[in-house]
């Protein structure tokens, strides 16, 4: 039942084939099943329960028409704030925090009757590309993951006393969540498997939405999407992973790593489901003065879709260097599958892309440094004993509380926006910024409907390989193909297409025009329905006690 | 008992940010900066420098909301009670902007002359202060709101010109920017507290060209701004609560030289205290250049006590404030109806034409009506208008009829104000219909009462609006007499009915009411009367002494209208008019005069004085400066009526004289009687041995315990 998609499950729903409370409960006890793959850092259970019991109140007759997502099992990142629910972030700055209220998403999910099952695990702040740079360490891509279940049982009571006392005063800072212990080195060894290292990563910095999504936890997830941090783990983990246009969807209660290019991220197991979770987001909100005030209108998709007479461009300087074979190899499949279903596929290009990552070096660190400035321990997170100033209570408050790699672009950040530097990089790194966006909107003026292209270079690499270069390098590497999207402010969706010579997912990703969600979905639909992608199914572990 | 000096002149550095608490600096410590040097310069010196001054003006913005969140915007409302998850930072959270905020700064801006920006952002401003929560501010350094502006002003500086001069200063921009929170020091324990209540509410603020030449010119240019805030509603433009605050930038050069290095005076809170501290920072300037040493580049603050500004201890480093366009906050857009876009709802949009047409008659324009209509002098249409509300009066009083507008402009700015003021009500919260003051000045016009009859009649009617003026004179019989002989013939009974006659400059001792002193003038056939006796008590206070010579002064004029009159509480007399000339003086209790900025009440005087840290150290003060003692609270009035008079004070708690001794009883410092009435506002028993009064509108006057030395309060002198 948790490889549904979340549409097969709310028509089972509907028909009353399940209910709310049983898929809840499967969900719980999948999560509980996959603790070792990291996707969540704080289980919301028994906020769950209630909401499932609240859902399935709802589909009970007489009671009028249940919302749009009722008894629909979700996860939410752990960079959106839940109301009373901690929201870390995955540092160790917000580890004690708890906001006190709900980010805009989350209340819509709710209002929408979704069942939150959890927190997913992130990169700190969202810094990152493989969600391996989190206080609680990194997260598992569930493919071809080596499940241990000799000491299930044992893991599992460890981690429900853990879990009885997050609050415990007494407990060290770094030894507070059971997954943290772990990160030092004791995880794998409670799993009964010191030698186990060559899992993959799941791409991040959404890496626990995803995970959470392809391993039946839930059934859709909320990521943000600043470089590709939701694109890059739905390929990763072969799931469908929607980023829309900037001011689509509130930023409100999403707590910022770029305000200018964040935007929140969906996660779901088919492109019908991406559809019914952004009708159920999308809109103005009052609280986020980015978000466009025209009414939005609901994106239905018709199973019976044509290609024909569609522009699809194929932009030349998307062949970056290290794509593995197996992805060129899709995506010139899937260029020919268009072109042979009757839509025009043309070579296209965008100069200026080279120029993305530096650009987006720059304008990252300024607005990491801007934002981080809050994060002082006053007000609220994390606050030191260093008292000895106030100066010196903020330095060593955010010297721990912080990464390196937050840590290193705060510093950089605050070095390109120094009056005598303010010119030459943020000025400089902005025009260049307006060029990218430019060169997608002479492609779009220019009768190209949509944009094909990798998501990232190759297939989820192994995690050992993975943190052999730091952060810094590797998202360079990994951001190639989504991150001039995040620049341009346009949409872009990722949809898992084939298994690579490894067995592992590869996904394309499909870019569209400002506010052209419903084209380009209508698309990624049709890419989906001829791919026929083999899902993660991961129903044998309901088989083991 | 007294506090240990040794401990009040140890100046405390504050373990959090490392400023030293201006409580611990006793203030004479402060006046110790000599004068005396800036005397030696005499007026030679003084022209041949130019003062140069530039005003930044931050304005809040009286919306009922902030600049960005929903919380609301109350002067004084309890500790962290007006903070939105915005105002605190929470992460997450983001910006929206305040329609109302833009619509007053736009209306202010047109108001000011400014060019609007059609296109106005935001940035964000970055340094780390515990009371700026997100470690920046958003303000609008790039492209403000509006820029380029002109603002008519009068100066009227009688040292300088016995006429008040209309002048221009040019604004240099109008910009929207957040305000910050506050932060408490408590040295003694070591901590810095938070007041997140102000941060984020709406400021305006106002930049002009460095144009200004003294002090008087810039204090007179910000009287002019807060009258236009005020007019226009944007701002209360209170400067004691901080509504509109003031940081000058001074330099001093010789004509045909290059500007001079400057500095910059921070937090001028009172219009008094930006046309002194500029006064003084130029006179400090042109005398450390003439002594051959240099300026440096620095912020200071200015102390009003003392009228001396000091270097700012936390030395401001250089900070680069590394701005960034704020990411969260889409360009504003103005329009007006040209460029205003089609289909779009007016409530999405601003239109700069609509608040164009919500511009009221602005205080220029004020005066020059005043001016031309009526016929008044500049400086009569200025005083009028100086005074929110007044102008309106004035045009009920005269609307529709015959009056003198000469008649009742004076009578308005002259007695009216001076009522008011000894009162303490503005012209808006006064009782005193326009009607009454028709009726008085259209007595006034036809001799029926003297002007001091006037005064008297409009205080009678303040202090029972329901009357008519017509009822109060007729009631006391107060109409002048203005037959001769009557007259005559009232006076030579007065004289014989009281033989006393004191010989000139014979003192009258007070304490007897009701007593009636009649001196005939040396020469009958002198018009003009001479002093011949003043009394009152002998006051230390120089500026009662300076009010009484006014007062003589006064009478002298009178005395060249052949009329000279006086008014004796019983009614006895009320007019002497003769070739052989009186005086009287009636020496009642409503006329021992407190002095100036002294408050009567009860037959005593009050004087509220800014912050000590013992009660001690403020009864010394009260003993030496004022020859008074910290106040002793007797009654539930006199509670009252002091907790009123500290209210209106920027400390919140002030010292009474109430001291707990070591048997436990409270007792009065200065001669140890036991404390019979008292007013604590806390029903259990209190642990500390000080006291102070502290008042709320909800709870009234009601008295703290305090720890003796802990805290910095106001005092209050009673004598």
């Amino acid at each position: 039942m948790l490889s549904l998609t979340l549409k097969s499950a709310l028509s089972q729903l509907r028909e009353g084939k399940t209910s709310a409370k049983e898929l809840c409960e499967k969900c719980i006890e999948r999560a509980a099943k996959l603790r070792e793959l990291n996707a969540l850092v704080t289980e919301t259970f028994q906020i769950a329960r209630s909401q499932a019991e609240h859902a399935a109140a709802g589909y009970s007759v007489g009671s009028g028409e249940p919302g749009p997502l009722a008894g629909i099992p979700v996860a939410v990142k752990d960079n959106f704030c839940t109301k009373g629910v901690r929201t870390s972030c995955a540092s160790h700055m917000l580890q004690n925090y708890a906001p006190p209220y709900n980010a805009t998403m989350v209340q819509k999910m709710a209002d929408g009757g979704a069942v939150l099952i959890g927190k997913t695990n992130l990169d700190e702040y969202g810094m990152g590309s493989a969600s391996v740079e989190s206080i609680y360490g990194a997260t598992r891509n569930p493919w071809k993951y080596r499940f241990s279940h000799r000491n299930n049982v044992e893991f599992e009571n460890q981690v429900e006393q853990s879990n009885n006392g997050p609050d415990n005063e007494n407990n060290d800072l770094y030894t507070s969540h059971p997954a943290m212990r772990g990160y030092k080195g004791s995880l794998s060894e409670r799993m009964g498997d010191k030698n186990y290292t060559d899992w993959h990563v799941a791409g991040g910095s959404s890496g626990g939405s995803a995970v959470a999504v392809a391993s039946g936890i839930c059934f859709g997830a909320l990521g943000s999407d600043t470089g590709g941090s939701t694109r890059n783990p739905a390929s990763y983990c072969g799931i469908v992973g929607l980023k829309s246009t900037y001011g689509l969807l509130s930023r409100h209660g999403l707590i910022p790593l770029v305000n200018s290019m964040d935007v929140p991220g969906i996660f779901s197991r088919s492109v019908d489901d991406a559809a019914i979770l952004l009708n159920c987001l999308a809109g103005h909100d009052v609280f986020d003065s980015t978000t466009v005030p025209d009414e939005y209108n609901p994106i239905h998709l018709p199973d019976d879709i044509s290609v024909k007479g569609l522009h699809i461009g194929i932009p030349k300087e998307y062949h970056a260097p290290g794509t593995s074979a197996d992805v060129i190899d899709a995506w010139r499949k899937m260029a020919d599958m268009f072109d042979n279903a009757g839509a025009k596929v043309s070579q296209v290009s965008l100069p200026h892309t080279q120029y993305s990552i530096l650009c987006y070096s720059v304008l990252c660190c300024c607005e990491v440094a801007s934002n981080m400035a809050r994060y002082d321990g006053i007000e609220f997170g994390l606050r030191t004993n260093d008292m000895a100033s106030t100066e010196q209570l903020y330095a060593d408050s955010r010297h721990k509380g912080f990464n390196d790699v937050v840590r290193g672009r705060i510093f950089a950040g605050n070095y390109f926006l120094l009056r005598k530097n303010y010119e030459r990089y943020f000025l400089k790194a902005q025009r260049v910024r307006r060029l990218i966006s430019d060169d997608f909107r002479t492609v779009f003026n220019n009768g190209v409907d949509l944009l094909l292209t990798p998501t990232t270079l190759s297939d989820a690499p192994r995690h050992d390989w993975y943190v052999q270069e730091d952060n810094r390098t590797r998202s360079v590497q990994q951001d190639v193909y989504t991150q001039p999207i995040n620049l341009a402010g346009v949409p872009a969706v990722t949809v898992p297409i084939c298994l690579s010579c490894n067995g592992l997912p590869i996904g394309l990703q499909l870019i569209g025009q400002h506010f052209g969600e419903k084209q380009m979905l209508l698309a990624a639909k049709w890419m989906e329905q001829q791919c026929c992608f083999p899902s993660l199914n991961l129903d044998f572990l309901d088989q083991i006690p | 008992m007294a506090a240990p000096l040794n401990k009040m002149r140890t100046e405390i550095v504050c373990r959090l940010c490392g400023k030293i608490s201006r409580s611990f600096v006793h203030r004479p410590l402060l006046r110790c900066q000599p004068k005396r040097h800036l005397r030696k310069h005499n007026n030679q010196s003084r022209e041949k420098w130019k003062g140069v001054v530039g005003l930044e003006i931050h304005a809040q913005i009286a919306t009922s909301s902030k600049l960005f969140s929903g919380s609301a915007t109350h002067f004084g409302a309890p500790t962290n009670t007006q903070v939105s998850f915005f105002d605190a930072a929470l992460p997450g959270t983001l910006p929206v902007l305040n329609r109302g905020c833009v619509e007053a700064s736009v209306l202010t801006a047109l108001a000011l002359g400014c060019d609007i920006n059609r296109v106005s952002k935001f940035d964000r401003k970055h340094y780390f202060y515990a009371d700026l929560p997100a470690g920046y501010q958003i303000t609008q350094q790039r492209q403000p709101i509006a820029r380029l502006g002109k603002v008519q002003y009068v100066v009227y500086d009688p040292a300088v010109n016995k006429y008040p001069v209309q002048t221009v200063a040019n604004l240099t921009q109008l910009q929207l920017e957040q305000d910050s929170g506050k932060s408490l020091h408590d040295t003694d324990e070591g901590q810095s507290l938070i007041d997140l209540n102000r941060a984020g509410v709406g400021l305006m603020e106002i930049v002009t060209e460095p144009e200004f030449t003294s002090g008087e010119d810039a204090a007179s240019f910000i009287k002019e701004l807060q009258l236009i805030l005020q007019v226009l509603g944007t701002c209360d433009g209170k400067m004691a609560e901080g509504s509109l605050r003031v940081d000058a930038n001074i330099s001093v050069h010789k004509q045909g030289e290059p500007l001079g290095v400057r500095t910059e005076v921070k937090n001028l809170n009172s219009i008094r205290s930006v046309a002194k501290a500029i006064e003084f920072e130029i006179e400090r300037q042109i005398c450390e250049l003439e002594r051959g040493r240099s300026i440096a580049n620095e912020t200071r603050s200015f102390d009003p006590e003392a009228g001396e500004t000091v270097p700012m201890r936390d030395k401001e480093k250089i900070l680069d404030y590394r701005f960034m366009p704020e990411p969260n906050l889409p360009p504003l857009h103005l329009y007006d109806d040209k460029s205003m876009p089609e289909g779009v709802k007016p409530s999405d949009v601003i239109s700069i034409d609509a608040i164009q047409k919500r511009l009221p008659e602005l205080p220029n324009q004020m005066r020059e009506r005043l001016q031309g209509q009526h016929g008044l002098t500049l400086l009569q249409a200025a005083l009028i208008v100086s005074e929110e509300g007044l102008v309106r009066l004035f045009d009920d009083v005269i609307c529709d009829s015959k009056r003198n507008p000469q008649t009742v402009a004076n009578f308005l700015s002259n007695e009216y104000l001076s009522l008011l003021n000894k009162r303490d009500v503005s012209v808006i919260e006064s009782p005193v219909r326009s009607a009454v003051i028709g009726e008085v000045c259209d007595m006034l016009e036809n001799s029926d009462i003297s002007l001091k009859i006037a005064k008297r009649v409009i205080e009678e009617v303040f202090d029972d609006p329901s009357q008519s003026a017509a009822d109060v004179v007729r009631e006391n019989d107060w109409r002048q007499i203005t037959d001769e002989e009557e007259l005559e013939k009232l006076c030579q009974q007065i004289i014989s009915d009281h033989p006393q006659r004191p010989s000139p400059g014979n003192k009258i001792k007070s304490g007897q009411p009701d007593q009636v002193w009649i001196t005939p003038c040396p020469d009958n056939k002198t018009k003009f009367a001479q002093e011949q006796v003043w009394t009152t008590r002998q006051s230390s206070h120089k500026k009662t002494k300076s009010r009484q010579k006014d007062y003589v002064r006064r009478q002298h004029v009178e005395g060249r209208s052949h009329v000279f009159r006086t008014t004796h509480s019983s009614g006895a007399c009320r007019a002497c008019y003769l070739d052989i000339y009186f005086t009287l003086f009636p020496l009642t209790a409503q006329t021992v005069s407190c002095g100036h900025l002294w408050k009567e009440f009860q037959g005593s005087c009050y004087f509220y004085d800014y912050g000590t840290n013992t009660p001690e150290a403020a009864n010394e003060l009260c003993k030496e400066t004022h020859d008074a003692h910290l106040v002793k609270i007797t009654s539930e009035e006199e509670n009252t009526f002091v907790g009123k008079l500290v209210s209106k004070t920027t400390l919140p708690i002030s010292w009474i004289a109430a001291k707990r001794s070591e048997s436990g009883e409270w007792k009065w410092i200065d001669n140890g009687e036991n404390v019979t009435f008292k007013a604590w506002a806390l029903k259990k028993k209190s642990v500390f041995n000080c006291a102070g009064i502290i008042y709320s509108d909800l709870t009234g006057a009601s008295w703290v315990s305090l720890n003796c030395d802990l805290y910095y309060c106001g005092f209050v002198c009673e004598r």
